[in-house]
């Protein structure tokens, strides 16, 4: 209904399609670019993205977080490319050992948050997440926070191609079984 | 579906995985498999809540440096030239 209203050229519906999501596709851009002020530029790129591209949205492909997780990536590696950071990027991602991208951070409280509901999501994907054996969830943060494609991933792990496919698979088949909650509820 | 060979790029789809020609071959074989739509599909909304993984582990940001609501609209308008200009003078909506 929001990207509707945005597809009409309301703003408003904008400014409330932002309160609901800035601070997860912040979160997600910092992840992958790994500073504040980059991770800025992304997100108001995403939501400039999100506002041109809004007549265009067809929600039988997906859920508005999911579109905006996608523009929201995919701008943050572009940011990384066209700073010729991604080598390090991708050496970084290599080198991060058992912790894990989303490992959370001591301190890390709550950011002025607009009700449990995302709290409890991040809470969930959060255990999921950590509850995947290793090698599965290594695979899918190299690719979805280190942005490295497979074939960089196998050779990242000295693993045959084949290999890491198939625990991207597991992976996210087992995540979909525990995050049902929270797929079943649309939007 | 057992040997449907495809089916091994959804989940690397899904996650941004594949190259600009792995993604373009893969994409051209969507737009003739339904099979294949409604697995990238699934999976795709699975790899959309990693994102909220994210959000567990990053510091929230500092007050005043939290992306500020007030400028996006007006960043957003689609008669604006690009974002980067307007990047340069942060918040400027009154």
């Amino acid at each position: 209904v929001l990207v509707a209203r945005m597809a009409a050229g309301d703003d408003r519906a904008l400014g409330e399609l932002y309160d609901r999501h800035a601070a997860t596709a912040y979160a997600l851009a910092l992840a992958i670019v790994g500073e504040r002020a980059d991770a800025e530029e992304v997100v108001a790129d995403a939501f400039g993205q999100m506002w041109r591209t809004s007549a265009q949205f067809d929600p039988a492909r997906g859920s508005v977080p999911a579109w905006l997780a996608t523009i929201t990536r995919t701008r943050a590696l572009d940011l990384l490319r066209a700073r010729g950071r991604r080598a390090r990027a991708i050496e970084r991602a290599a080198a991060v050992g058992d912790a894990g991208f989303a490992t959370p951070l001591a301190g890390g409280g709550d950011a002025p948050d607009r009700g449990v509901e995302r709290a409890e999501a991040r809470r969930l994907v959060t255990r999921s997440l950590a509850e995947l054996p290793e090698p599965q969830r290594r695979v899918l943060e190299l690719a979805y926070f280190g942005g490295l494609t497979q074939s960089e991933i196998a050779a990242a792990l000295r693993e045959p191609l084949g290999t890491v496919k198939t625990r991207m698979r597991a992976g996210l088949e087992k995540l979909r079984a525990s995050l049902a909650p929270l797929l079943s509820e649309g939007r | 579906m057992t040997d449907h060979a495809w089916l091994d790029a959804a989940a690397p789809y899904a996650l941004g995985a594949l190259t600009a020609e792995e993604r373009a071959a893969f994409e051209a074989h969507l737009a003739d498999c339904a099979v294949c739509r409604a697995d990238v599909q699934a999976l795709g909304e699975v790899s959309g809540l990693l994102a909220h993984a994210a959000e567990a582990a990053t510091p929230p940001p500092a007050r005043g440096e939290r992306p500020h609501r007030a400028r996006l609209p007006e960043d957003a308008l689609p008669q604006r030239p690009a974002a980067r200009t307007f990047l340069t003078h942060s918040v400027s909506l009154p």
